[in-house]
């Protein structure tokens, strides 16, 4: 502790960056798992699995396209079956990138900066797939454009009045935001990857995306404004987007769906699966490429303690659900829930609460968040929990209608199978191409963060005073390899 | 030291004045209470409303700067325990809600209940020893929690005592477990019920936000009233007050945003037990009430707030902070009052003076609590330099 | 005989100091871009940020103002000791919500009470409540868009060449752990040697003439 001013200040708080990191390393190492010339078998596996998943989805489009959404297990009263079931899987998953890096950047936690670059590209691909769904649920997705305000010879124009324009325009936003948001951090990045690359072809392609990117001091004033200034418009944006995609369901009458907690409900449930994503991708990726040092177990256990607290909005918004259909005496809304928890898909909700409610507890203890294998299992239990609880949304309160006689089952086809797990395939082939031609962490932010841990080294002005910002990561204890007295800020000149 | 004694010599005055102010306004309550009871049960329950939201709301900082951490809670947090600390004394001011139960509720009249008759679930809810075992939970609950985290006089004084820290995150997080569970349902208790037919499952959260908007202005106004004092303890005071005017813009976009979400919801659904709750608030007069909130609770201060210039001068953020109280007042109006008078615009002078009254002697009870818990920052207010105190 | 009439351009001060600016020379009515300094500039090279503030905060006492300083990283402080204070960004972003706010509303009301009005389930034409989410979603897109876009064009960017990639110090250690400072050799109080003794002054590790090609 305060005996040895002259070591590494970075044990006094569990680290965001392991000490002994330079200017130069962080650069090196970071950006030569992208200009490297070799491939490891690894990334060509993952990548390959990824690309049976895509030919399966496009095998799954082409054949919707010549013979129309009946494929597909929907019926009436399921109107709505997994197309949508997965859209909202997925536009909840795409909500952590923009999460970390808004709202994050906005509370000043440090902890961000090595993930967000990660779980912004992570948002992006999560949209894209997201985006398909309600495309190809249109029946004539070639069509699409007529949900485009523009003046049509028809005369037509859209129905405003219907959240599933609000949700075209909100996801379209989203995905323009988060692009922007993610090119925009990019771009000093791509200025030390086309100065670092030896061969031509990269050098060029780098050039052209870095823009001319010379890092002068001007420039970097007014990235700096436009990054906040974007995470400020993100972080309203990215609690729109969930409640309008949960306006989808609550502003109908259907019970079940007409709930006013919907919301702030669905905006906790997309915060919780994305959290979830970014553990399940993060813990492997982590291991694979050896970035321990910036992907320390600090980030692990904050990320944990946010999915936990989104976890248990989450619960509060079953309960909150229940509480009034019982309250209400209303005959349909209890109905909702008895059918719920005994009816034909009561095996789906029991597991929803064992997966969404009863695990994740786990992460009350510190011993599980530090334990990236604990994390990452529930982080996989999570995913389906959520995917689970859209299942029930959609489909459960669907199938039995206010009438008897539109009851109905839903069961999925091949074909919803084969478009869900070619999204999924999707995704991880996008990923894997981003991890080989993109720096998966901002290349920038990490030296900001290597001067930071100098200056504390060399005990000159503090840029954050580590002494009134109880640190996130401190407040579940200390790291292993620190000792509480070793928590202590340093004493200060 | 010198900076110190006017503060202290100037919330003993204010004290006095929040006392004197407390004594007359009650007094010309008991005075309404002779003229007309069934009002004074019910501006009772309005007028008591603010001062719950603000200590609720600042119990709820308190957990929320403990999980979190963060320079405005250390500069806040002496703000926060004492107001936190007034939860004894808002206790003991709720026995006249008890006492006025028929009054207040319509669930609790037999003759409102014999003809509207309620259905079986909300018979096993509305009865009045429910309600009033409940009640008593729920400040027991609050209280506890209270108590445990405020325990210290010395506040933290801007240093990090390890073991403090870990314990009180541990009290807070499961706190803030309980503070949702207990708020939401002391809200559907104590408002939603106003209205027996009426069911939102977002009206919780809506009561939750606006305690944390409450609690969120009230410290925000002290922090700025005595800026040297409460954020002495900061490198730079300034931005200080300027996360406080960001946390507090936050809450008020958080109650828009819960407020319109439900809003929307039932008014696009459009069913007659929701929709009646909003048709009698949107006539007859109440609907402008609700612009001016809107403009003033929402508009206004969230413009306002954007800008670094105001954040960061006391004297503006003071006015915001004011502002946004006084708002919060009309929106409780808005929330309660209708459910009285019906589609029709009311207003009695005993609505405005119970909220002075129970203010007055809350605000003593609370610059009580707060005197303590300023002492520490005396040895720092002297000093122009602002020099963090690092050795622990 | 030759009329040369030189022409230069008018700019703000801010994009002077960064912006590529040659001369522009005509020649009977021809247009040619001729720079009218030997070189670029002088590019000191530092290794601590600190020592790059410190310089240009020096530099900028000394009066000169096409001075500009590179970093692979933002460092605080370092465009104030330029003397540059203000940013007129967040005034556009401002600008662009609005924009984006009302433009969005007023292209719900026009369709849907104007131009194409229909009877939705008996609600008012003009249902402001259900065109908030998306009044609000354009909002965010527009000064969204205002942000980066703005950001570039006050910027100058894109502009792939520079002529301080000439010096390969530059071009390969800008943008990994080295520091920079230049003042542009068109400065009105560039001496070729005073300068580079001001320079050397500063104790860089290295100082450059960047070339024009």
């Amino acid at each position: 502790m305060s005996q040895q001013p002259e070591q590494h200040h970075e044990i006094h708080r569990p680290p965001v960056l392991r000490p002994g990191h330079s200017l130069l390393s962080v650069t090196e190492k970071i950006s030569t798992i992208v200009l490297t010339r070799h491939t490891s078998t690894g990334w060509w596996i993952g990548f390959i699995v990824g690309f049976i998943g895509v030919m399966l989805l496009l095998l799954g489009i082409t054949y919707l396209f010549i013979a129309g959404i009946g494929i597909w297990g929907l019926n009436i009263p399921v109107a709505w079956g997994f197309a949508i079931v997965n859209f909202v899987w997925w536009i909840g998953i795409g909500h952590a990138g923009t999460l970390i890096s808004a709202i994050l950047l906005l509370l000043k936690q440090q902890w961000r900066t090595s993930i967000n670059r990660f779980a912004e590209a992570m948002t992006i691909f999560a949209v894209a797939c997201a985006g398909l769904f309600p495309l190809l649920h249109l029946g004539r997705p070639q069509f699409f454009y007529f949900l485009v305000p523009y003046p049509a010879t028809t005369g037509v124009w859209p129905q405003f009045r219907s959240p599933l324009m609000w949700d075209f325009f909100a996801v379209a936003t989203y995905f323009t935001v988060s692009l922007l948001f993610w090119y925009m951090g990019l771009i000093p990045d791509f200025a030390t990857l086309r100065d670092r690359a030896h061969r031509w072809g990269a050098k060029v392609i780098y050039g052209i995306l870095a823009m001319g990117w010379r890092g002068s001091s001007r420039h970097w004033r007014r990235y700096q404004d436009a990054y906040l200034l974007l995470a400020g418009l993100a972080t309203p944006l990215v609690v729109s987007v969930h409640t309008i995609v949960s306006f989808d369901f609550a502003v109908g009458i259907v019970p079940g769906w007409h709930e006013t907690i919907f919301p702030p409900y669905f905006v906790a449930g997309a915060i919780y699966s994305g959290f979830a994503m970014v553990f399940t991708l993060a813990i492997p990726l982590r291991a694979a490429y050896g970035l321990q040092d910036f992907i320390t177990d600090r980030h692990l256990d904050n990320s944990a303690k946010v999915m936990l607290a989104s976890g248990l909005v989450v619960a509060y918004g079953y309960l909150m659900e229940a509480f009034m259909a019982w309250y209400s005496g209303h005959a349909f809304e209890t109905y909702v829930f008895t059918n719920r928890f005994t009816g034909p898909y009561a095996p789906a909700y029991w597991s929803l609460i064992v997966c969404n409610i009863v695990i994740p507890q786990a992460l009350w203890f510190r011993r599980v968040r530090r334990t990236p294998i604990a994390l990452f299992f529930i982080s996989l239990v999570i995913n389906v929990g959520m995917w689970l609880e859209r299942f029930i949304i959609v489909v459960v309160s669907l199938h039995r209608d206010h009438l008897p006689s539109s009851w109905g089952m839903y069961s999925p086809t091949f074909w919803d199978w084969a478009l869900y797990l070619g999204t999924i395939g999707l995704f991880v082939s996008l990923l894997f191409l981003f991890i080989r031609f993109l720096p998966m962490i901002s290349i920038a932010e990490m030296r900001e963060l290597v001067e930071e841990h100098d200056q504390e080294g060399h005990g000159q002005q503090h840029a954050a005073p580590p002494l009134h910002e109880p640190p996130v990561g401190q407040e579940g204890g200390t790291p292993p390899d620190a000792s509480p007295e070793e928590d202590r800020p340093p004493e200060s000149s | 030291m010198t900076r110190f004694e006017p503060v202290d010599h100037a919330l003993r005055r204010t004290s006095t004045v929040a006392l004197t102010v407390g004594v007359v306004g009650l007094a010309l309550a008991v005075i309404g209470w002779f003229i007309d009871r069934e009002t004074f049960y019910r501006a009772w329950l309005f007028g008591y409303l603010p001062w719950w939201q603000i200590a609720l709301g600042s119990l709820g900082l308190a957990m929320l700067y403990h999980l979190a951490g963060g320079q405005w809670g250390t500069a806040t947090r002496p703000i926060f325990d004492a107001a936190a600390r007034t939860l004894p004394l808002l206790a003991l001011l709720f026995v006249p809600v008890i006492l006025g139960l028929r009054s207040i509720y319509p669930w609790a009249d037999p003759a409102w209940v014999s003809a509207y008759p309620l259905n079986e679930s909300r018979r096993v809810y509305y009865n009045e020893p429910f309600f009033v075992g409940r009640t008593v939970a729920y400040f027991v609950i609050w209280i506890a929690f209270a108590m445990v985290l405020s325990w210290r006089t010395v506040s933290d004084r801007g240093r990090i005592n390890t073991a403090e820290h870990q314990r009180l995150s541990k009290v807070a997080a499961g706190g803030m477990v309980a503070l949702v569970l207990t708020v939401t349902y002391a809200a559907l208790d104590w408002l939603m019920s106003l209205d027996p037919f009426f069911k939102s499952t977002m009206f919780g959260g809506i009561i939750l936000a606006g305690a944390g908007v409450a609690g969120m202005a009230f410290s925000a106004l002290l922090a700025a009233t005595l800026p040297r004092q409460i954020t002495v303890v900061a490198e730079e005071p300034a931005w200080v007050l300027n996360d406080l005017g960001n946390l507090l813009l936050a809450f008020v976009m958080v109650w828009t945003y819960l407020m319109f979400g439900q809003f929307l919801i039932i008014w696009m659904g459009n069913l007659p037990d929701e929709v009646v709750w909003y048709q009698e608030r949107q006539s007859g007069g109440w609907e402008a009430l609700i612009v001016v909130v809107l403009l003033f609770h929402f508009a206004l201060p969230v413009f306002l707030l954007l800008f670094r210039d105001i954040k960061q001068a006391p004297r503006r953020l003071m006015i915001v902070a004011l502002l946004v109280l006084l708002m919060r007042l009309a929106g409780d109006y808005w929330t309660v009052a209708p459910s009285w008078y019906g589609p029709k615009f009311g207003l009695n002078w005993l609505y405005l003076v119970t909220p002075l009254g129970i203010g007055g002697l809350w605000l003593a009870e609370f610059i009580r609590n707060l005197r303590p818990r300023l002492e520490p920052f005396r040895n720092y207010a002297g000093a122009d330099a602002i020099e963090p105190p690092l050795q622990s | 005989m030759h009329r040369l009439r030189r022409t230069v351009r008018q700019s703000r001060p801010d994009a002077i100091q960064e912006n590529f600016n040659p001369s522009i020379v005509r020649i009977q009515g021809f247009q040619a871009v001729v720079p009218l300094q030997p070189y670029f500039g002088l590019l000191a090279e530092f290794t601590e940020p600190e020592d790059l503030v410190a310089a240009a905060r020096t530099v900028h006492e000394q009066g000169y103002v096409r001075v500009e300083a590179y970093s692979p990283y933002p460092v605080e402080g370092l465009s104030e000791s330029l003397g540059f204070t203000r940013s007129r960004l967040p005034l556009l972003v401002l600008i662009g919500a609005f924009l984006g706010g009302i433009g969005g509303y007023c292209l719900q009301y026009w369709v849907a009470a104007v131009e194409y009005p229909l009877n939705i389930g008996g609600r008012p034409l003009n249902s402001w409540p259900a065109f908030i989410p998306i009044t609000f979603e354009c909002t965010i897109l527009v000064a969204a868009l205002f942000a980066v876009l703005g950001m570039l064009a006050l910027n100058g960017l894109p502009q792939p060449h520079h002529p301080l990639f000439n010096v390969p110090e530059f071009a390969n250690y800008a943008s990994t752990d080295r520091f920079f400072l230049v003042i542009r050799a068109d400065d009105p109080q560039f001496h070729e040697t005073r300068t580079r003794e001001l320079l050397e002054s500063l104790k860089p590790m290295a100082i450059y003439e960047v070339p024009w090609v």
